[in-house]
């Protein structure tokens, strides 16, 4: 029986509401009641902070703190009882929204679902009671965490005695969420010492700080020589005159310590490249080496932060931003910030993607009208203009990271999506039968979808600084482009594999009809491109580790994964010379050569073994299984396909031209 | 006149000529050896190889791997059956069950393709001018193999530690200030140390000679005017030793309230060779049937390269010394290290860059030079790599200043080959595609294919 149109459109939508996960209830009432103004956000989003070893805008940190500890760039969560958000509506945060209220409402923050929790075997475990596993997510807020938190560090700390590969799932989640806790645990109390003003006991200690009876972190600071001289005399602590003394180095101590989480002031010293946290600024000035343009820097926060109104702290909060842009202005380390900021901004690969998806359509609707001169050249001006996009974005990551435009596994998403668009633009222009430019869009927007989702999973900065090894932009820029188009070429071949199986399994076309012939050539021809970028590439690298390592080749997992493909393009067109495989079997090497990839493209770097150290991700595990069951099954169709109708009736003569002879000729 | 063609059943019989066989043997052998089937054959060998040794690799070291799947000539590979990374079938000890296959190893499959390489690659094919790129890439790729050859017979390495050196004159006794010496990272020997007064006398003998003293084998030393022999028996290859408790039970024997047991990585871990020291007992049976037993085993030695445990005795008023340690050779100057530099991502202790500024001694002068990553020096045959330095716990500084500086020494008579057979494969295979690509866009097929 044909389901009616209305039916298909019922049930992708049906799917869809399938899919969409509730949004988490807010527990409490909300502090903030305005929202941030959208102009101060996105200003704000701009504020240089030093993490990890590089300068980020504020905006980055939040981001990929938000990922790591949330698994998603935004925040979302129904506010019932606020008057701007009536009962139902959802409040959704950016990064930058979300570590603002951080910051100046950790109160309300503390509420927000913040922790995913994807199989409630680990609510269990904590011993939080749950309603059985659900389609969506749970979340837990840091509130509700904090309470489960001595038994989440026992589990874990149980559990990471276990290896990765001997974890149960629930083991592993347990194993991640003690460190999602702990990250966001050192955010979230970075700035709790300005929050408040503590009391301050006994007639000494007040008369010392000018007869105050309330005290600010930030008080100590500008009065740090006062501090220094109360805590030199191991007898205060002892003498009742000077009261909660004890307590207030606490304090201080305890400043120094969780103060740690991002440095937001740059060092006094023009030379000096390690910028300073809360933690340091409290150090120095109670050790009696206060900087006081970092000082001041922290009075001007304090007071953004104690402010009544939105918008005293919002006035604030720019003037302590002005306040650091001003001292970082001339900073080397700062040049690429606003650069940076401008790129997750504008989000490129993001525009690619949609781009793709719009020139994968129109090449759909080319094959449908495959008379249509114009709709081809559109499809292939768009796809071309999502390959820009792609590479405006690729450049300026150069441009930030001042190095090539591989560092990173996330980075070969986004080479590999555009450099195998491009391999199969021109595959196209070659050989104009449309199958190349359907493929082109489809991997690319495939690939960035990957990217995005890589992203997220490995909730870790992109732009991370490189190990020494990896610190030369010659072999950065020559070696790992170069294996890397091996790499995109490869998978473009086995694309083009792909289509010719699922051409004839479906019976879209006859396997000696010039368009299947056609396939052939084209995969004939990429595969011949990838082996030899993928040789050269290869050697390129052992020539890098001569000089890196002292060994040319040392049989390392990515060395292999590498040589693996040359083998296995080497072996088929050997093979194809020789006639031991003919189209059939040639095509489905190509789809195989895709696994090869595969494995050696991500699966060398689950191992968790070797030199290759840098490239190490455990976030890559389902895709890479997904794509062996995906290739396989494509394998196994084609072969069946091959093995159970090993000559399909021939085509009427008026239908197809007639068989064309074997790309390759003979040795002579 | 006419003349008559005689017919074939006229002619006398005629033995073909031996030469002729011979001939016709060579001819079949350059067949078989330089079918393109075979090349097929030999590179799917190899990729199946080198899947399984990368595969290995989870659970033994690298260079165990090398030397089982890639420098042997025969290899019981292994393939973990598993599916989604779960282990489909447990072994007894609970680890996961691998398929058990015989391959030949790389070595003989490599051997094989450089021969099929030189006979169907260059001797057979068509020296015509559409096949220049695919003959220089053959000619660059059997390059590329006699460099692999070359390097793996005819060239060693190892590693060299040195501390900076004291500006100031307060040298620590047993730190290396200044060393020709490098170390192997995986080879063993056995040193017997023979004190002559002024100097020490060391004679040498390879691990390899040693092995059979593995299980319950035992090798016997002897040497010219030794007036014993050395007995050397159950060899472990990664060991570490223990003190016998009251309540230990151990098959081993007890040597000054001390026995050997081997040692294993932790599960998860992947073995690191240069990490693995072996150790042996010893028996010394002196020409009077006088024993001594003793234990020795390979400790790791850096820049304290003093700190040696050797086994001594004295034996009719000779003092000797048996020690246990990574194979030791020269390199033919000396190396100082001025200073050790190490500058960490701003705001982190990870390295950004390290690097060592030395000074490298011998008969012609002296010569200073910055090693760092990507910038070995290259000198008299010897390469030295910036490696690593210390002190230092998994990257993190632990005790220093003063540094040392660990690095690769190299000597590789075939170190810049490959870079060569690069740039020769590069340009063959570009011209060759190149060619094809040209021909393919103005041929008759390109239009067929394309209507």
């Amino acid at each position: 029986m044909m389901m009616p149109r209305w039916g298909w459109l019922a049930l992708v939508f049906a799917l869809l509401a399938a899919c969409s996960r509730p949004v988490a209830r807010l527990e409490g009432e909300l502090e903030r009641r305005q929202p941030w103004p959208a102009d101060f956000v996105a200003r704000f989003g701009e504020l240089p902070v030093q993490y990890e070893g590089r300068c980020m805008p504020v905006s980055t940190l939040a981001a990929f703190t938000l990922y790591a500890v949330h698994g998603q760039r935004d925040v979302r969560f129904v506010a019932p009882d606020a008057a701007d958000a009536p009962d139902g509506e959802q409040t959704k945060l950016s990064p930058t929204e979300w570590l603002l209220d951080v910051w100046c409402y950790p109160e309300q923050a503390q509420n927000y679902p913040l922790f995913r929790i994807e199989n409630v075997g680990v609510l269990g475990q904590l011993g939080i009671e749950h309603q059985g596993q659900k389609q969506g997510f749970e979340y837990l807020s840091y509130t509700q965490l904090l309470e489960a938190a001595q038994k989440l560090e026992e589990l874990a700390n149980r559990f990471e005695d276990k290896t990765t590969q001997e974890r149960s799932e629930v083991e592993e989640q347990v194993v991640q969420l003690f460190r999602q806790l702990l990250l966001y645990d050192h955010l979230h109390n970075q700035l709790a010492m300005l929050h408040g003003e503590f009391p301050i006991e006994g007639d000494k200690l007040r008369e010392a700080f000018g007869g105050r009876v309330h005290l600010r972190l930030t008080d100590v600071l500008l009065e740090a020589g006062t501090y220094r001289s109360l805590v030199a005399n191991e007898d205060n602590f002892k003498d009742p005159q000077y009261g909660n003394l004890e307590r207030l180095r606490g304090i201080v101590d305890d400043c120094v310590r969780i103060g740690r989480f991002g440095a937001f002031f740059p060092p006094a010293d023009a030379k000096g490249t390690a910028w300073l946290t809360l933690g340091d600024v409290v150090e120095g000035a109670v050790r009696g080496r206060a900087d006081v343009a970092s000082v001041g820097m922290a009075v001007t926060l304090q007071d953004a932060l104690l402010a009544d109104k939105l918008a005293d702290q919002v006035a604030g909060l720019r003037k302590f931003q002005d306040a650091v842009e001003a001292a970082s202005g001339s900073r080397d380390e700062c040049s690429t910030v606003a650069l940076e900021s401008y790129y997750y901004r504008a989000n490129w690969h993001f525009h690619a993607m949609m781009t793709f998806v719009l020139g994968f359509l129109i090449a759909v609707v080319c094959c449908v009208l495959p008379r249509n001169r114009w709709l081809w050249l559109a499809a292939m001006l768009t796809t071309a203009a999502a390959v820009c996009m792609l590479t405006a974005d690729i450049w300026m990551r150069c441009l930030i990271t001042g190095y090539g435009p591989i560092q990173r596994l996330y980075d070969t998403f986004l080479f590999i999506a555009g450099g195998s668009a491009l391999v199969l633009l021109i595959t196209e222009w070659v050989l104009p039968r449309r199958i190349a430019l359907v493929l082109a869009p489809f991997l690319g927007a495939l690939l960035i979808l990957f990217a995005r989702l890589f992203e997220v999973a490995d909730g870790a900065d992109t732009m991370k600084p490189l190990l020494p090894v990896l610190l030369s932009n010659f072999w950065l820029a020559v070696h790992v482009p170069t294996i890397n188009t091996g790499y995109l070429s490869g998978l473009a071949a086995s694309a083009l594999g792909c289509a010719w199986v699922a051409m004839r399994v479906l019976r879209l076309a006859h396997p000696d009809s010039s368009l299947a012939k056609a396939l052939v050539r084209m995969g004939y021809g990429v595969t011949c491109f990838s082996l030899a970028t993928a040789v050269v590439g290869t050697i390129l690298g052992g020539v890098w580790a001569n000089d890196s390592w002292g060994r040319f080749w040392g049989w390392d997992p990515k060395e292999n994964g590498a040589l693996l493909i040359c083998l296995s393009h080497i072996a088929l067109l050997h093979a194809r010379m020789s006639g031991m495989v003919r189209d059939a079997g040639f095509m489905l090497w190509s789809v195989a050569t895709g696994g090869v990839i595969v494995f050696s493209w991500f699966h060398t770097n689950l191992l968790g073994v070797g030199l290759h150290a840098y490239g190490f991700s455990n976030s890559l595990h389902t895709g890479v299984w997904t794509s062996y069951m995906i290739l396989g099954g494509i394998l196994l169709a084609g072969g069946l396909d091959v093995l159970l109708r090993p000559k399909p009736a021939p085509l009427p003569a008026s239908l197809d031209a007639p068989p064309l002879p074997d790309p390759e000729p003979a040795l002579d | 006149v006419t003349a008559t063609a005689p017919s074939r059943t006229e002619l006398p019989p005629v033995a073909a000529p031996a030469e002729s066989l011979i001939r016709r043997a060579i001819a079949s052998c350059m067949r078989l050896f330089g079918s393109m089937k075979l090349a097929v054959c030999l590179v799917l060998t190899l990729l199946l190889l080198t899947w399984l040794g990368t595969l290995a690799q989870v659970g033994k070291s690298t260079n165990d791997v090398q030397r089982e799947y890639f420098e042997s000539w025969v290899v019981i590979a292994e393939l973990p059956v598993s599916v989604w990374g779960h282990a489909l079938f447990h072994s007894a000890d609970g680890s996961t069950w691998a398929l058990r296959c015989p391959l030949p190893g790389a070595y003989p499959v490599l051997a094989l393709l450089f021969v099929n390489l030189i006979v169907g690659g260059l001797m057979r094919m068509k020296w015509q001018l559409r096949n220049t790129g695919i003959l220089i890439t053959h000619l660059g790729i059997a390059f590329l193999l006699v460099a692999g050859f070359v390097k793996m017979h005819y060239s060693y390495s190892g590693m060299l530690d040195v501390y900076e050196w004291p500006t100031d004159g307060n040298a620590s006794p047993g730190r290396v200030y200044e060393t020709s010496q490098y170390r192997s990272a995986y080879d063993d020997e056995l040193v017997l140390l023979i004190d002559r007064g002024d100097t020490i006398e060391e004679r040498v003998i390879p691990e390899q000679e040693l092995w059979g003293a593995r299980g319950d084998g035992v090798v016997t030393v002897t040497g010219s005017g030794l007036p014993f022999r050395i007995q050397v028996h159950h060899w472990i290859d990664f060991v570490r030793v223990l003190p016998k408790g009251p309540m230990v039970k151990t098959p081993m024997p007890v040597v000054d309230g001390v026995y050997l047991e081997p040692a294993e990585w932790p599960p998860g871990e992947q073995p690191h060779g240069e990490s693995e020291f072996g150790g042996c007992y010893v028996t010394i049976v002196g020409d009077g049937q006088e024993r001594i037993e003793g234990i020795l085993r390979n400790v790791p030695r850096g820049a304290d390269d003093v700190a040696r445990y050797p086994l001594s005795f004295t034996m009719r008023g000779q003092r000797y010394g048996l020690d246990l340690r990574r194979v030791t050779r020269d390199v033919p100057f000396k190396v100082r290290l001025d200073k050790f530099q190490k500058k960490d991502h701003p705001g982190t202790m990870d390295a950004m860059d390290f690097r060592s500024f030395i000074e490298v001694v011998d008969s012609k002068g002296t010569e200073q030079a910055q090693v760092f990553m990507n910038n070995p020096l290259r000198r008299d045959g010897f390469t030295l790599y910036q490696t690593s330095w210390g002190p230092q716990f998994r990257g993190r500084p632990m005790g220093g200043p003063p540094w040392y500086s660990e690095f690769e020494v190299s000597h590789n008579p075939s170190d810049m080959w490959p870079k060569l057979a690069c740039y020769v494969i590069a340009a063959g295979l570009v011209l060759h595609f190149a060619s094809k690509l040209r021909r393919f866009l103005d041929s008759s097929t390109r239009k067929a294919l394309t209507s």
